[in-house]
């Protein structure tokens, strides 16, 4: 029940904060085994939601870090979700790559409020417990990463030929 | 270029833009397979996070958990409630003019590093979220943006292993103090004290940099000062004895307040600009409102609901409000839940909205 209402989610989530389709999966499977091992006090109703994308945060977290890749579950799926993502980033337009490079810049916090509450569609309030503060200092980083992304990208973003340069690809993240 | 414009570049900007996996549905249910075939068992020789109150902890969950899966990676510690300091007066008189700054305000500088910018110029423009271990502040000086976060020192290795991802630290000292700098471009860095005493200092150079030389400059212009000098160089309007008093009368002058409401409460927010401490001022009448609803409706009293209803339907006449919307989104916020309460939202929905919990 749990897994399948909140699979797509977590997918989503995964695969817009890693690099690579086969970590997208294996934060998909820990995730879920987490939740597994944890299935007798999980939190009820939506909270539950909030709840795997807190952990699904953590793993991200960590997986960047430890850069260990977790062979043993999920092989299908690494498999399939990586074809997806090849057609998907197949048309990636310049604006998109800009926005991107300049999501990257923020600091991982910020950026999370942001692609939470835009990607995600999270509440300040659903956000403060994912990342586990109070909603009132998440409204305070949106509005600061709205900014920031605004200086970042200029005005100019859309016209041809006024676009900042980027890297051909997501800068790596900087993890907080 | 507005908030909503930003908003949607970064909607057009989904690198997951299919929300479907009906066309994975084979790999979705091979991977369950494989979840409930896995052992529960094993689990727990690791801490547990007990079940009371696990949805306000589920952050502390998670760290807790996340922890026992993988025994070795750091967690995020949860971000405690602000301490609230003493609301007395105390004198700092560094041989200047004689200031007396709010207790709190002192508090706060006491436990923090102390860095300013030791050239003409810089101003800080923003104050906010910090009553002990955690906060920020951002000094301007024409377009150049200089952050300068705190954080529990517990936290530094956290942190520190964070910003790896970046490209690597580099080694670097702000005024005598040990810190690794990460380089996002040539105008933008991050510079991580070592921790002094509960807390460290992170320094972002947050825009109008002009290169690398601009930067080297800036860092180097970094002093530790005495709390004396520290509190001098902040908004007078937030250190100064006095001034949260000011800030409450400016914020409720409009505001009703609900029945038994503690002003007091607000000399306790902690170290905040005006923005800051309207948002957290106005957060409290909110959910004193909010609390006094639920206790009406318990108790059938349509009365005291209605008042409840009314007060908070009159949200968009708050004229502190009306001046916070210049400078972020807190006032829209508001806006929006007022109109859900005029719009004949259930109160417990509007509960949820709000989310008036202590650990919100």
């Amino acid at each position: 029940m749990l897994y399948a209402e909140h699979f797509d989610a977590m997918l989503a989530y995964a695969t817009r904060r890693v690099d690579q389709p086969h970590d997208a999966a294996d934060v998909v499977a820990d995730v879920f085994l987490v939740a597994w091992r944890r299935v007798d006090t999980l939190p009820a109703g939506d909270d539950a939601r909030l709840w795997l994308y807190g952990v699904a945060r953590k793993i991200v977290f960590n997986q960047r870090r430890s850069r260990q890749r977790r062979d043993r579950l999920g092989v299908r799926l690494r498999s399939e979700l990586a074809d997806r993502v090849e057609r998907d980033t197949a048309d990636e337009s310049l604006q998109r790559l800009t926005v991107q490079a300049a999501l990257a810049c923020l600091g991982e916090v910020d950026r999370e409020v942001l692609t939470l509450t835009i990607w995600e569609e999270l509440e300040p309030r659903e956000i403060a417990a994912v990342i586990g503060t109070n909603a009132q200092a998440v409204r305070t980083r949106l509005s600061r990463a709205r900014a920031r992304l605004r200086d970042s990208i200029g005005n100019d973003l859309g016209r041809a030929g006024h676009v900042r340069a980027v890297r051909p690809g997501l800068i790596p993240e900087e993890g907080r | 270029m507005n908030d909503h414009d930003v908003d949607q570049m970064v909607r057009a900007a989904d690198p997951y833009p299919d929300h479907g996996t009906d066309d994975m549905s084979a790999a979705r249910e091979e991977l369950a397979d494989e979840i409930v075939r896995t052992p529960r068992t094993g689990w727990s020789a690791h801490p547990v996070v007990r079940p009371v109150q696990i949805a306000a902890l589920a952050v502390a969950a998670v760290a807790a958990l996340v922890m026992a899966l993988a025994p070795g990676m750091v967690g995020d510690a949860d971000p405690q409630p602000p301490r609230a300091a003493p609301a007395t007066s105390v004198v700092v008189d560094g041989g200047r003019d004689r200031i007396v700054f709010a207790a709190a305000a002192v508090d706060v500088a006491e436990k923090n590093p102390r860095l300013l910018i030791d050239e003409p110029g810089w101003q800080a423009v923003s104050v906010g979220g910090f009553a002990g271990d955690s906060g920020s502040i951002t000094f301007a000086k024409g377009e150049r943006r200089v952050e300068m976060d705190w954080y529990p020192a517990g936290l530094y290795k956290t942190y520190y292993d964070d910003r790896s991802d970046v490209g690597g630290h580099v080694p670097a000292t702000i005024d005598g103090t040990a810190a690794s700098m990460v380089r996002y471009s040539a105008s933008d860095v991050a510079v991580m004290l070592e921790p002094e005493g509960s807390t460290f200092v992170e320094i972002r150079t947050a825009r109008g940099f002009d290169g690398a030389d601009d930067v080297s400059r800036l860092l180097g212009a970094i002093r530790h000062v005495d709390v004396d000098t520290w509190l001098r160089a902040l908004p007078r309007q937030v250190v100064r004895f006095g001034a949260t008093e000011q800030a409450v009368d400016r914020v409720l002058a409009d505001i009703p307040t609900p029945p038994g409401f503690d002003v007091t409460q607000l000399d306790r927010l902690g170290v905040n600009d005006r923005y800051q401490f309207g948002a957290e001022a106005v957060n409290l009448v909110v959910c004193g409102w909010l609390d006094e609803w639920q206790r009406a409706d318990r108790a059938g009293d349509e009365t005291a609901a209605a008042s409840a209803r009314k007060a908070l339907g009159g949200i968009r006449g708050w004229k502190v409000l009306t001046d916070m919307a210049r400078e972020g989104d807190y006032s829209d916020d508001m806006w929006a839940f007022s109109d859900k309460v005029n719009a004949g939202e259930s109160l417990e929905h509007l509960v949820a909205f709000r989310s008036c919990s202590a650990d919100d």
